[in-house]
């Protein structure tokens, strides 16, 4: 909305027209009582027509006015009243005289100001009162990867222990969390979490509901993040696509695609937790259960725990979409940004460097080479659908997101299947070190025989013989002590035993959870151009 | 006059230059919006004149010389508007009849008016800052937006804020102004450093508004 250009001139609101008015009419008033006054005494006996000076009658003086005393005054109040007496006695002459040197005196002014030249000027574009355009949108244009940059640097530069990946394993969860209550029409024991209008958002939705389940998440993204309530609060708008099932009172089920808009706030005062506790949605001060949560205090702590003191908590949930279908598993989509140019973060290089000078045994080519493990790996779990292939290669939350898409095509009896899968180079887009993390985000560039059957050998999409090309955004995590080299290798990073990981991520051998990133790299993200750009 | 040097294209492009000096080192964005004047003091006019007019009206009384009995309205009606026209032109005689406190509190008001005005909200971080400068008062507001946290920034954005103010008395000359400006940097830096891929949201040009 432009705002009219006169609101930038001064002008006089309602209320200094009232404060500026009372002055004048007061002035005025008291004018007019002089003339008043002097007009009728001059109606006094002896007053005559005329009036001026002492109070002699036809000649001497006293009184001001006159020459006695003050004479460094006298000429200039003689040239006035001469003026004046000029004004009157022969108004032709007088008038404009008197005209004229008022306008001279004002131009005189005017001229010592530059007044020609004083227009009013502000930097910022200064577009005279409507924005200018070069001034962004907020949300809806800032790349996803530099609000989620913004998030990490507004609040790490209070709390150094924050962590993005715990961030958003913790977004996770409570998003999953949210929804289970939801479906149990219970989001308000999850009350320390969930503000008033989120609370009545999810009450809502859970009409007819009694059960959700099968919570995945398929991408997150950031929208936008603001300091907000004089700095003292952190704001970040996150952006969920994932798919639900909600059961319902009879007993159906009904699979939903879902895109959610959350808003979560923090005091900047506030800590982050300890890794080992960054899913578990308990007290956010002392992480007792939340059961041990009373109204809005915490039993065990004492604390008020519903105010985003302590932790993170969910402001509003927006609904973008809700639909009714199953995933889709067929159909032909162009390829979308392959010849976008790689987007580098401006710190990249310098952050790498200072990896490398942390861990000298980390090098490029140690990571491209676990780089074209992991793609490798992926590459024939997927096609035949066997999680347990790609398990100790790829993030909880990752795999979680795979084992639903597997499930999904075995559900459907097809497999998408990818052949002659390789890596033609891989570029490096951005480092983010924290307290607890190193995330090396890479753009890989491959091609490989892309196309889904059915369990009875048909294609239904893609082509058994014409190779596609497709470019994404890897994000690979490894904790920021670790130092071990690269493996290459199919071992465990801890005991050395042949890898064999659980569905949990840990180890058969030495039951040690590998997936997390305390070991080797692992894949955290996977990113399309059109989104992370 | 001091107040002239701050309408040359050499202070438009050195208030540029500043901006963006004190932009390389923070994230905030710095806008600069200048005034001739933030109010309308109509009623320091109206006491100008009146005073000229009492003025006038004493003169006509005690001097030797004799006036029309007819002439006294007139003359004081005449020398109540001179006086108010004059007023408008004479800036000190404005601020002498205004009180200071009652100016701080125009400046501020306008000052928050061209926040808005100038969309200095529209940031991604809710970083911009506003430094009004209103050269009748002699007063500069600095209006932070909600990203800007003074009790972050600490004591010496603080100090650095006060010497806006002080570049402006006893006469407001540029060059203080500017060295003050560029003063803001070391509190914003050290609060709110920049990072490498900030993009500058607001642009550093001047124009007229």
């Amino acid at each position: 909305m432009s705002t009219p250009r006169r609101l930038l001139r001064p002008r006089s609101s309602l209320s200094s027209l009232r404060t500026s008015a009372l002055p004048a009419l007061v002035a005025l008033a008291a004018l007019v009582a002089t003339v008043l006054v002097v007009t009728s005494a001059a109606a006094r006996p002896g007053g005559g027509s005329s009036f001026g000076g002492s109070s002699r009658s036809g000649g001497g003086s006293s009184g001001g006015g006159g020459g006695s005393g003050g004479g460094d005054c006298t000429w200039i109040i003689e040239i006035v009243v001469f003026l004046f007496q000029l004004t009157f006695e022969h108004p032709v002459i007088g008038v404009p005289l008197d005209v004229g040197i008022i306008v001279a005196i004002v131009w005189w002014v005017r001229q010592q100001g530059g007044a020609k030249t004083m227009t009013d000027w502000s930097s910022g574009g200064g577009s005279g009162g409507a924005v200018s355009p070069a001034a962004p949108v907020v949300a809806s244009s800032t790349p996803s990867r530099v609000a989620r940059k913004q998030l990490f640097l507004v609040v790490a530069q209070a709390d150094p222990g924050f962590s993005l990946v715990l961030f958003e394993d913790f977004a996770y969860a409570l998003y999953a969390a949210v929804h289970e209550a939801r479906g149990r029409n219970q989001a308000d024991a999850l009350s320390p979490y969930l503000a008033v209008e989120a609370i009545g958002h999810l009450s809502r939705e859970a009409q007819g509901v009694t059960e959700v389940r099968a919570i995945v998440v398929g991408a997150l993204r950031y929208l936008r993040t603001v300091a907000s309530n004089g700095a003292r609060r952190v704001e970040v708008t996150l952006e969920f696509e994932a798919n639900y099932t909600e059961i319902d009172a009879s007993g159906r089920s009904q699979s939903y695609y879902v895109v959610e808009r959350w808003t979560l706030s923090r005091s900047r005062a506030a800590r982050s937790r300890k890794p080992e506790m960054a899913r578990i949605v308990g007290c956010p001060n002392c992480g007792a259960p939340l059961s041990s949560v009373r109204g809005n205090t915490c039993a065990y702590c004492h604390q008020v725990v519903n105010t985003g003191e302590f932790d993170w908590m969910v402001d509003s949930i927006v609904e973008v979409e809700k639909t009714k279908r199953p995933p889709q598993l067929t159909g032909d989509t162009a390829e979308v940004g392959n010849d976008f140019p790689t987007v580098i973060d401006p710190d990249a290089q310098a952050r790498y460097q200072a990896l490398t000078r942390r861990d000298p045994s980390f090098s490029w080519q140690h990571l491209t080479g676990r780089v074209a493990l992991v793609f490798g790996e992926m590459q024939v779990a997927w096609s035949t659908l066997e999680w347990k292939r790609a398990r100790p290669f790829v993030s909880d939350q990752l795999f979680q997101m795979l084992s639903y898409w597997m499930d999904t095509y075995r559900h459907e009896k097809m497999r998408n299947v990818t052949e002659n899968g390789r890596i033609m180079r891989i570029e490096l887009a951005a480092v983010i070190s924290d307290a607890h993390y190193d995330a090396v985000t890479l753009r890989v560039f491959a091609t490989s025989l892309d196309y889904t059957i059915t369990d009875g050998g048909k294609v239904v999409s893609g082509s058994r013989s014409t190779e596609r090309a497709y470019t994404e955004y890897w994000t690979l995590i490894r904790g920021s002590n670790a130092t071990t080299r690269a493996v290459s290798d199919r071992v465990c990073p801890n005991c050395g035993a042949p890898l064999d990981i659980s569905m949990t991520g840990n180890c058969t051998s030495c039951k040690v959870k590998v997936t997390a990133g305390e070991f080797d790299w692992v894949l955290s993200r996977i990113e399309q151009d059109d989104v992370y750009g | 006059m001091s107040e002239a040097s701050f309408y040359t294209e050499s202070a438009r492009g050195a208030t540029r230059d500043a901006v963006k000096e004190v932009e390389a080192r923070t994230s905030a964005e710095i806008v600069v919006a200048l005034r001739r004047v933030s109010g309308s003091y109509r009623d320091a006019d109206y006491l100008a004149g009146f005073l000229l007019a009492i003025v006038t009206l004493f003169v006509m009384l005690f001097a030797e010389h004799g006036f029309p009995l007819l002439s006294f309205p007139a003359t004081m009606i005449g020398a109540f508007v001179a006086g108010a026209f004059f007023s408008t032109s004479v800036a000190p005689l404005r601020r002498a009849l205004t009180q200071p406190a009652r100016r701080r509190a125009q400046v501020g008001a306008a000052a928050r008016a061209a926040f808005v005005d100038l969309g200095i909200s529209r940031t991604t971080g809710r970083s911009g800052v506003l430094v009004f400068v209103s050269l009748l008062e002699r007063e500069v507001e600095v209006v932070a937006d909600i990203g800007v946290d003074p009790v972050l920034l600490g004591e010496d954005w603080t100090r650095a804020v006060a010497a806006l103010r002080v570049s402006m008395r006893p006469a407001p000359t540029f060059d203080a102004f500017r060295a003050a400006l560029l003063g803001l940097a070391a509190p914003l830096e050290q609060g709110m450093p920049r990072a490498a891929d900030d993009v500058n949201e607001l642009p550093d040009e001047v124009a007229a508004t």
